[in-house]
């Protein structure tokens, strides 16, 4: 049985303006000490998914599922006590915006015992020795542990963040976008941690980022988001060599490759349909140059297709449709929204 | 303006700004000697229908770099040509038609547009502000610049507001705004950087026509290295306020000489689980900050550094391809 | 929409609760309609004034025996009977709303201007600028209302306009500082960077790019500004600092005070206190609604 094992997970939102379903029947599994990268654009639910996980989703977000299962044991109607147990023993999350996660007023070992203190009763003299330790790993001068969050820098406090989250030894970390909005130099640092982090403690991670380059480096499988369904779910090499998905394959051409600094870039006309109700039809027949009218009639259910998970009608013929995609013209058919 | 000289359309000579002096307050907390140096003997420049892509991590200088561009602050030292001109030795009066000529493109195009104005206004706004009175020739002329943005059919934009628009059509309403004055150089802050990636290419390709349609010039500040071979000409890498290296785009990105722009390069994610980053090295000393204020600024992280480097500010030096590199390592032949 | 964080906002498109108008808003909770319909009412009965009262307000009533008519009951005389001094108090009452009104609209339409330009300017301008502006706020801050007023009306002479006057003196201030703090942060957007470098002068800027980002706040104050100067004003008039020649609620609480019938006629102290109660919490319920309109997280 997979380490973390989700069926049918659909999390909606009441608003003033109606529901706004945020991810719809996703389902997923997760290995331990594997890696699952989840990407897409703003708005496709990947930041809905990885907070489910933690039990953090706000009271308005209703949750159903068939089973959301943590190492063996389900996530679903368990006591708030319960949950808040297993959040940083067995989960830790690491968010964006390290400026806002740590208190500004407290020196960061004294962050370190409280977290200490709400979960754990004894061996607090053990914890300075960890605390330190765990600086060295993040590539911290444990010495920083006397000072406060400001007298760090962006990417110190997010490596201080991990080390944070990484306390309680936790097996899985979710982490949602933590190189967002930092320098490369520091995006790598980061990068380097949860690699090691990976690589050493046979740490779960669960990546969520809008940016594809920095999730494929970092993770052995994919799972791509568009508008609050998986649309295409596979390890990583044989998803972005071979996409079976039109999404997959116009994303795979929209972002730069260092490696291949010429190559043009490619741009999806359109924008992601409204997130109303739970889809009837594929979410992205509306952008796809190969839509045919069983697209906008039936939902494309997630199936095997030569190694990878696709939802795609047509995934069988994705050679042809890479072919096609060599041309711009493809994209003249699709009117911009 | 003589015919070789138009072709130049922002030169910086030896540009340096501080931060820090001089100011009425910094006395009276005792922090007379608290100054930063924000650029330091910056010199660039760039030709008509050329796209210069400016690197750095924050703190690099670019920020400052473009309000220098724009006008918004005044270099402490040097001097900031704009088509030939020298900005210090121009009237108030003539400043004020220079500001028109360099027009900006930020990075986040929700907080770039007022919402409380439709696209027509704030297209329309850098028109009125400049004595365009006549309401129809704006409006006129606003159409035309919404067409030439790609949001089309313009009509259906003008009486609309941002938070109508998509991520991208709202760049594209900043671009549109940034070019009605027919300026003869863009200044574009992370133009792409909070753009969802599927629209990001669309938002490129459009400034790399403009740009070639109306041989303006464009600085294209990013701390993306692997978008700067989509868009642009020529590179410039700034460490702390100093030029590291600058040349053609795509020799650098190949070919860097620098050991700034070899870190930063190798700092790219690479999408592929299988890479190996190349370790980063230690540096090679331990150093103090007096080092860094007297030899390179870049001896504190560099690998490759010297002992020359810590004592000597390296000279900026031509290389072969017209590029150029400041550091000790590097021979001209 | 930026990449990071999926909220319900984010995903249910326009959430934005400013695109209802202020009013509609206001109209629609029990509390806001409440005190717009009390509102309502003093307006009208500042505006029909001398057309439902009966006569001068200074205007001694006698008794068929030529003797003043003094503290008659509401039974005995009109709605609300008279004073110790023979006069009609329904008809003191009713032309108390016009100072009450006039008092509150001009003090706080000075409020209103003079802190939010000073704010405005404080905050867009910075440096100098800034801190002259600001200390002069703080001088002000520093004022006690009550000494200030006494002294300042005693100098000058008892009358309306001059209670106006020391009034709006003292009021600007908290507007100035609220308004400065908002606009260094409308200031940040970088749409105002963006006007700048298009060539948009500073008053343009200040005036068409800042101030309707800090007019809701403002109104908000002189929401809250209205209750303050129509107490302020009955204080100074119970203190007997008032306009002897116009009548006000504070006027008519201090003529019973002197005249010592306070705790016996209670036809002649419990409109004008009433009145007052009325009119302040009318306004506090239309000023909360207002501000739960311009600032909806912190409902």
């Amino acid at each position: 049985m997979a380490y973390l094992s989700i069926r049918d997970l659909s999390v909606a939102y009441r608003s003033r303006h109606g529901r706004v379903l945020a991810a719809d029947r996703i389902s997923l599994d997760v290995e331990k000490g594997g890696s699952l990268g989840l990407v897409g654009e703003s708005g496709c639910g990947k930041s809905t998914l990885a907070t489910a996980l933690l039990g953090l989703l706000p009271k308005e977000a209703e949750v159903t599922a068939e089973a959301l299962d943590l190492n063996g044991e389900s996530l679903l109607g368990i006591s708030a006590e319960r949950l808040r147990e297993r959040r940083w023993n067995e989960v830790a999350y690491v968010p964006q915006g390290a400026a806002v996660a740590l208190s500004p007023v407290t020196t960061l070992h004294r962050q370190f015992t409280e977290t200490w203190n709400a979960h754990r009763k004894e061996g607090r003299d053990v914890l300075l020795t960890k605390a330190r330790e765990l600086f060295q790993e993040v590539d911290l001068d444990p010495d920083w542990l006397k000072s406060f969050p400001h007298q760090l820098s962006g990417g110190m406090r997010q490596r201080a963040i991990i080390a944070l989250a990484l306390l309680l030894q936790p097996e899985l970390l979710v982490a949602d976008e933590p190189t967002t909005g930092l320098d490369v130099i520091v995006q790598r640092q980061v990068l380097d941690v949860l690699k090691r982090l990976q690589r050493d403690h046979d740490t779960t991670l669960v990546f969520v980022s809008h940016d594809i380059a920095v999730v494929a480096e970092l993770c052995k499988s994919l799972a791509v988001m568009y508008a609050g369904r998986i649309v295409e779910l596979g390890e990583t090499h044989a998803l972005l060599q071979a996409p079976k998905h039109p999404y997959t394959m116009a994303l795979r051409r929209s972002f730069p490759d260092i490696r291949t600094p010429e190559r043009p870039l490619l741009s999806i006309p359109g924008r992601p349909p409204a997130l109303g109700a739970s889809a009837t039809s594929c979410v992205f027949a509306d952008r796809c140059p190969f839509a045919e009218r069983k697209c906008r009639e039936t939902v494309p259910p997630l199936r095997e297709v030569g190694g990878v998970n696709v939802a795609c009608h047509f995934a069988e013929s994705a050679g042809e449709m890479a072919e096609a995609f060599r041309s711009e013209a493809i994209w003249a058919e699709v009117k911009e929204v | 303006m003589s015919g070789t000289q138009s072709e130049s359309i922002l030169e910086l000579r030896e540009i340096s700004k501080v931060f820090g002096r001089g100011s009425a307050f910094s006395g009276l907390f005792g922090k007379g000697s608290s100054e930063i140096k924000a650029l330091d003997r910056v010199s660039l420049s760039l030709s008509r229908g050329k796209v210069l892509g400016l690197v750095g991590e924050s703190g690099s200088g670019k920020s400052t770099l473009a309000n220098i561009v724009l006008g918004l602050e005044t270099p402490t030292e040097g001097h900031l040509l704009v088509e030939g001109q020298d900005l210090a030795a121009i009237s108030r009066a003539a400043r004020r038609n220079f500001r028109t000529r360099v027009q900006m493109i930020f990075q986040d195009p929700h907080g770039s547009l007022n919402p409380r104005f439709t696209v027509g206004r704030t297209v329309g706004e850098p028109l009125l502000v400049n004595g365009v009175s006549d309401a129809e020739e704006r409006q006129k002329r606003v159409l035309a610049a919404l067409e030439d943005a790609e949001l089309r059919p313009a009509e259906a934009f003008v009486d609309r507001f941002p938070h109508e628009l998509s991520g991208g059509q709202r760049q594209r309403v900043a671009i549109a705004r940034a070019i009605i004055l027919e300026p003869a150089l863009l200044v574009a802050d992370e133009p792409v950087s909070m753009l969802d990636v599927s629209v990001r290419a669309g938002i490129l390709t459009l400034l790399r026509r403009l740009v070639d349609e109306r041989q303006m010039a464009m600085v294209f500040i990013t701390h993306d290295l692997s978008l700067i071979c989509q868009i642009c000409d020529d590179v410039a890498i700034l460490f702390r306020g100093c030029l590291a290296e600058a040349g053609e785009a795509l020799s650098v990105m190949m070919k860097p000489e620098h050991p700034y722009t070899r870190e930063l390069l190798a700092a790219v994610p690479v999408p592929d689980p299988d890479y190996v980053a190349p370790d980063r090295m230690a540096p090679a000393f331990t150093t103090t900050a007096e080092d860094a204020r007297q030899g390179c600024p870049f001896v504190v992280r560099c690998p490759e550094a010297r002992e020359v480097c810590r004592s000597t500010y390296p000279a900026s030096l031509e290389l072969a391809d017209g590029r150029r590199v400041a550091c000790h390592n590097v021979k001209t032949s | 929409m930026s990449d990071v964080a999926v909220s319900p906002a984010d995903l249910g498109g326009p959430t934005d609760v400013r695109k209802v108008s202020a009013l509609s808003l206001v109209l629609r909770s029990p509390g806001g309609l409440c005190g717009i319909a009390i509102l309502s009412f003093f307006a009208a009965v500042a505006a029909l004034g001398p057309w439902i009262t009966f006569g001068d307000h200074m205007e001694v009533h006698y008794l068929a025996d030529g003797s003043v008519a003094r503290l008659l009951t509401p039974a005995q005389h009109g709605p609300l009977g008279t004073d110790y001094y023979g006069r009609d108090i329904y008809t003191q009452l009713a032309l108390g709303t016009r100072t009450a009104l006039l008092v509150s609209i001009v003090s706080t339409m000075f409020m209103a201007i003079v802190g939010t330009n000073i704010g405005l300017f404080a905050a867009y301008y910075g440096g100098r600028i800034e801190s002259v502006l600001m200390r002069i706020t703080d001088l002000a801050f520093s004022v006690p209302f009550l000494p200030f007023a006494i002294i300042l009306v005693v100098l000058l002479e008892p009358s309306l306009w001059n209670i106006i006057i020391t009034i709006s003196c003292l009021m600007w201030r908290t507007t100035a500082r609220v308004i400065r703090a908002q606009s260094l942060s409308v200031k940040q957007r970088t749409y105002v960077k963006a006007a700048k470098v298009a060539g948009a002068s500073d008053l343009r800027i200040i005036f068409v790019h800042i101030f309707p980002n800090v007019l809701p706040l403002s109104l908000l104050y002189v929401a809250f500004g209205i209750s303050w100067a129509v107490l302020s004003e009955a204080s100074l008039s119970f203190l007997g600092f008032g306009d002897p020649k116009t009548v006000s609620w504070g006027q008519m609480l201090y003529n019973a005070y002197i005249s010592g019938s306070i705790r016996t006629a209670w036809w002649w102290t419990i409109p004008p206190g009433l009145c007052l109660t009325l009119f302040v919490i009318s306004v506090f319920l239309v000023g909360r609604e207002l501000e739960r309109y311009i600032n909806p997280k912190l409902w």
